[in-house]
């Protein structure tokens, strides 16, 4: 049976950042994706942030990835954050800049499958020097610990054993539930988020956000939006697109059944919203929901 | 070490957006793309199989004009190929299946010590399928037709395939077959990639970043023979070595009518409503 | 002469005949009493038949209008083996002593005037190595046959001259369009500075086109050939042979919906309806042979469903006799006719008033299928679900 040190379940940029980081330490690991492309089952709002806490650590994007600042497709620079508060046809604009920037190094606006398409391409370069790397199309559907070896198996491929396995297959983990490594959420730990992504050329978000060589902008919606849900919605400028979606705790919307893309759709029509992304050509027109214990969006 | 010939063909290009036909349905060869044929391109991915699992040393070779190259290049692409060969000359024009197979069994003699050569199911032109088993007819090879999957005991020299045979009016069969190399295999349009593990996966991807550096300096692997580079017998290639000419090319002949036609037009309530109840009596009768 | 009589290799299946053997001979028959009337000669249809256990084929292949039938009978030549076989046919028509045994030959006999094989897996590549062997010409998918004199001046052949050639075999093969035929030639190079006899003549001929005849009062010489095999050939082992179902049998349902190019101004959505159709009639679905070629950009999973060769309805696919045969954007090909004219009853949907599938058509409807379809199966569900 064929060996290696880590297997790394999910090709998100989760499991794309562990790929890099292992292959760093001269560890031989392999990415499992079920997805074609790997990290094209990734969804996010989205804005990627490096942060330096005074009393915390943590990898930022820009260790992970030495060359992140220079070549990393980035959409937009975010220089400004705003909470929009609505009610009935009045909107109350909270500028949370500063709070935004605090402990804050950059933060970028991210389309996450151009974006996880380069952390796969850095990952794998790294990896390949250790003899690991990216497998895509395949499912893993069982985890076996036996006569002290841990083996992996796939709906595609011969089993392989690993000295150790990083779940990175996202909220609803199948590893987790697999290995009973962690239990099921409740839903009432978990956010439905629904985003779509709708285009508008540079020169048009630069005006209409009052925007200058490749800055962004955040804008967060509650209040009214909502229709007595708890969450809210938010708009992120990318470099001619911007990503307009919504973001809502799970049992509330169960508690009163309504489906995520009516949530999305109503929050596009209010008119403070609406008037931000007027003329938007949408170019993708499904949305994807996913469920994640995030504060962040 | 596991020595392959793969046999491609520059084709035109059938896909929609890159084809023209003419009025008359007949092709606008003038018009229409030309690129890697699709089954030269299925027997290329063929040969990749024996690069990932016995790390062989591929070679690709054509026999066509000067711009033939470019199918070269494609078939470098898919299958990370070591060398690229091109037979060009203008002795080679006009071959039919036999003078090409000669051209090109002499190709492959000068490649060195070729276990293995793979040729395509048929060309989308001229469709004939004949050039691959000829070629291995006159290399002395053995032959297998139709191979949907092969394995190679590279030990003991064995080559192993799957063989789907269709005939018509008959069932299908699949068959497991094995024979000694050096061997020629027809790769069938059905043939299916099969990788089982983790590290063939890998080495595929490994590979083929490999093969997309690799064509962007293409001409370096590349080199093209004229008839006297080959030392053909000129009398046995191009249209001096062709048994068969093509003496005529027409439309064919509307057939006669061998049914009675009625026109309706859906469009009127009536007709429509007669024509769906002949379906659906069709449909719930015996 | 050097070159006489006509051989066709019988096809079969460790003793079952492919169809195809049946049609070859028949136009086999039908050519050389044409060929014998013109030139007053008395040349003859010659069956060779390789297998196991297959003696009683050699009266079915008389009766389907050979003369005479030279079998060889072996364990090694059950299954068709292109290798084993190339070397055993080649041997045959050329050992003037069985052939002898078979029909009259001349005293300077060398090979075969013409021979005949099946276009289809088996065929097309037995002929292409036989051909090799004998080193001479070969027209592949050949679907129709005349054998004239001609007159034709050649740059190399005839070394720009008009030269007169005899008793040629004019071979007509469709392009892979359909609608274009190429008319092959193999003709010896009169030219003395390239100067070669190419004989015999060969053709491999498509299935579904010729008639086959079977007329049990037909008698013929039934000689045996015994075969010698090479050690190197032995090495050649079937180690396992099934029956397979067809991926997609097509030939099990009752009404077949085909589709072809028509749907290119949007593949996707026209493919969807045509679903719709083929789910109110419970209908299983197939396609022309150009769109096996996969040349729309369409999903993976619409691709590897719909544009496979499993579901080519034609010569390079399936022949089919459905009660009910409906052909969207089909423009009728000759490759494809064959393929569906033994269906019953044929309903074409086509935007030209007349495409040759009309030919072929009980029901015709001009139209683009964009317009005709939506009517349609909402017309059929309506009268399915009692008119309501």
């Amino acid at each position: 049976m064929e060996k290696y040190d880590v297997a790394i379940v999910g090709g998100g940029s989760a499991g794309l950042a562990a790929l890099k980081e292992l292959s760093k330490l001269g560890l031989q690991a392999v990415v499992l994706e079920a997805g074609k492309p790997v990290g094209s089952k990734s969804i996010t709002g989205g804005i990627l942030y490096s942060k330096t806490y005074m009393d915390a650590k943590v990898h930022n994007v820009e260790e992970v990835y030495e060359n992140f600042l220079d070549e990393a497709p980035v959409e937009r620079k975010i220089t400004g954050y705003y909470l929009n508060a609505i009610s009935g046809n009045k909107v109350y604009e909270v500028d949370l800049t500063d709070a935004h920037h605090y402990q804050t190094n950059f933060a970028y606006s991210v389309l996450m499958v151009k974006m996880n398409r380069w952390f796969a391409e850095q990952a794998e370069e790294a990896a390949q020097k250790m003899g690991g790397g990216i497998v895509s199309g395949v499912h893993v559907n069982n985890i076996i610990w036996e006569n002290g070896k841990t083996i992996v198996e796939t709906d595609e491929l011969e089993p392989i054993e690993v000295n150790a396995i990083i779940a990175a297959d996202g909220v609803n983990s199948e590893v987790a539930l697999m290995t009973d490594a962690r239990k099921k959420f409740d839903v009432e730990a978990l956010y439905q988020g629904v985003k779509s992504v709708v285009r508008l050329p540079e020169d048009i978000i630069d005006e209409r956000y009052n925007l200058k060589d490749g800055e962004g902008v955040a804008h967060l919606f509650a209040g009214d939006i909502s229709r007595g849900h708890n969450g809210g919605g938010f708009i992120y400028t990318n470099k001619d697109t911007l990503s307009v979606g919504v973001v809502y705790h799970l049992d509330s919307l169960i508690k009163s059944a309504i489906e995520p893309y009516n949530l999305l759709d109503s929050f596009l029509t209010i008119p403070q919203v609406s008037n931000y992304i007027k003329d938007e050509v949408p170019f993708i027109k499904e949305t994807k929901t996913s469920q994640r214990k995030s504060n962040y969006e | 070490m596991i020595n392959i010939a793969v046999m491609v063909k520059l084709e035109p290009d059938l896909s929609e957006g890159n084809v023209s036909y003419n009025a008359d349905g007949t092709l606008n060869r003038s018009q229409t793309k030309s690129i890697l044929g699709a089954h030269s391109a299925v027997a290329t991915k063929a040969a990749f199989y024996s690069k990932v699992l016995y790390d062989a040393n591929i070679k690709i070779c054509t026999m066509g004009p000067p711009i033939a190259d470019i199918a070269l290049r494609q078939a470098m692409e898919i299958c990370d190929a070591d060398e690229l060969h091109l037979y060009s000359d203008r002795a080679f024009a006009g071959a039919d299946t036999l003078a090409t197979a000669e051209a090109v069994k002499i190709g492959i003699e000068r490649m060195g010590p070729i276990d293995l050569v793979i040729s395509g199911h048929r060309a989308v032109d001229g469709e004939t399928g004949q050039t691959g088993p000829q070629a291995a007819w006159k290399l002395g090879f053995n032959f297998l037709g139709n191979v949907i999957r092969y394995s190679i005991d590279v030990k003991n020299k064995i080559l192993h395939a799957t063989r789907l045979i269709e005939i018509q009016g008959l069932y299908n069969i699949l068959e497991e077959i094995e024979c000694p190399l050096p061997a020629l295999i027809a790769i069938d349009p059905s043939y299916k990639e099969h990788y089982t593990t983790v590290s063939q996966r890998l080495k595929y991807v490994r590979l083929q970043r490999n093969a997309t550096k690799k064509i962007e300096n293409y001409k370096q692997h590349l080199k093209v023979w004229t008839a006297k580079d080959l030392n053909v017998e000129m009398k046995n290639v191009g249209l001096p070595g062709s048994p068969t000419i093509v003496y005529k090319v027409e439309k064919v002949p509307r057939a006669k009518a061998s049914r009675h036609t009625k026109v309706i037009d859906v469009s009127k309530d009536n007709e429509l409503n007669d024509l769906s109840k002949k379906l659906v009596e069709m449909l719930n009768s015996k | 002469m050097k070159y006489e009589h006509l051989f066709v290799v019988f096809e079969h299946d460790d003793g079952h005949p492919a169809n195809v053997s049946f049609e070859m001979l028949g136009e086999a028959r039908r050519l050389m009493d044409v060929f014998n009337k013109k030139y007053s000669l008395n040349e003859k249809v010659i069956a060779i038949i390789l297998g196991h256990d297959i003696r009683p084929l050699c009266e079915i292949a008389i009766h389907a209008g050979a003369d005479a039938v030279i079998f060889a009978d072996h364990p090694e030549l059950r299954y068709p083996k292109t290798v084993v076989d190339t070397k055993v046919i080649s041997a045959i028509v050329r050992d003037k002593e069985t052939v002898a045994k078979a029909v009259q030959i001349s005293e300077d006999y060398i090979k075969p005037r013409y021979m005949f094989f099946g276009a289809d897996a088996i065929g097309r590549h037995l002929s292409s190595t036989v051909l090799a062997e004998l080193d001479s010409g070969l027209a592949s998918d050949v679907n129709k046959l005349v054998v004239d004199d001609v007159t034709l001046t050649h740059e190399h052949k005839t070394k720009g001259k008009p030269e007169k050639y005899d008793k040629i075999l004019f071979m007509y093969r469709p392009d892979f369009s359909g609608f274009l035929w190429t008319q092959i030639l193999c003709l010896d190079n009169k030219n003395p500075e390239i100067s070669h006899e190419f004989s015999p003549q060969a053709c491999s001929i498509i299935p579904g086109v010729f008639q086959p005849i079977n007329d049990e009062s037909r008698k013929g010489k039934i000689i045996e050939y015994e075969p010698t095999f090479s050690g190197k050939d032995l090495r050649i082992r079937i180690t396992k042979r099934e029956v397979i179902k067809s991926e997609v049998p097509l030939e099990e349902y009752k009404v077949v919906v085909a589709f072809g190019r028509g749907i290119k101004d949007s593949p996707e959505s026209n493919i969807k309806l045509i679903e719709r159709l083929a789910r109110e009639l419970k209908a299983e679905v197939a396609i022309s042979l150009p769109l096996s070629k996969q040349p729309y950009n369409i999903s993976q999973s619409l691709k590897s469903t719909y544009f496979i060769p499993a579901r080519v309805v034609g010569t390079s696919g399936k022949k089919i006799q459905p009660k009910l045969y409906i052909a969207i954007g089909i423009s009728g090909a000759a490759q494809h006719i064959v393929g569906m004219k033994d269906a019953e009853f044929v309903v074409s949907i086509n935007p030209d008033p007349d495409a040759p599938i009309k030919d072929e058509s009980d029901i015709y409807i001009q139209g683009r299928m964009e317009d005709v379809l939506p009517a349609l199966i909402d017309s059929v569900k309506k009268l399915k679900n009692g008119g309501r």
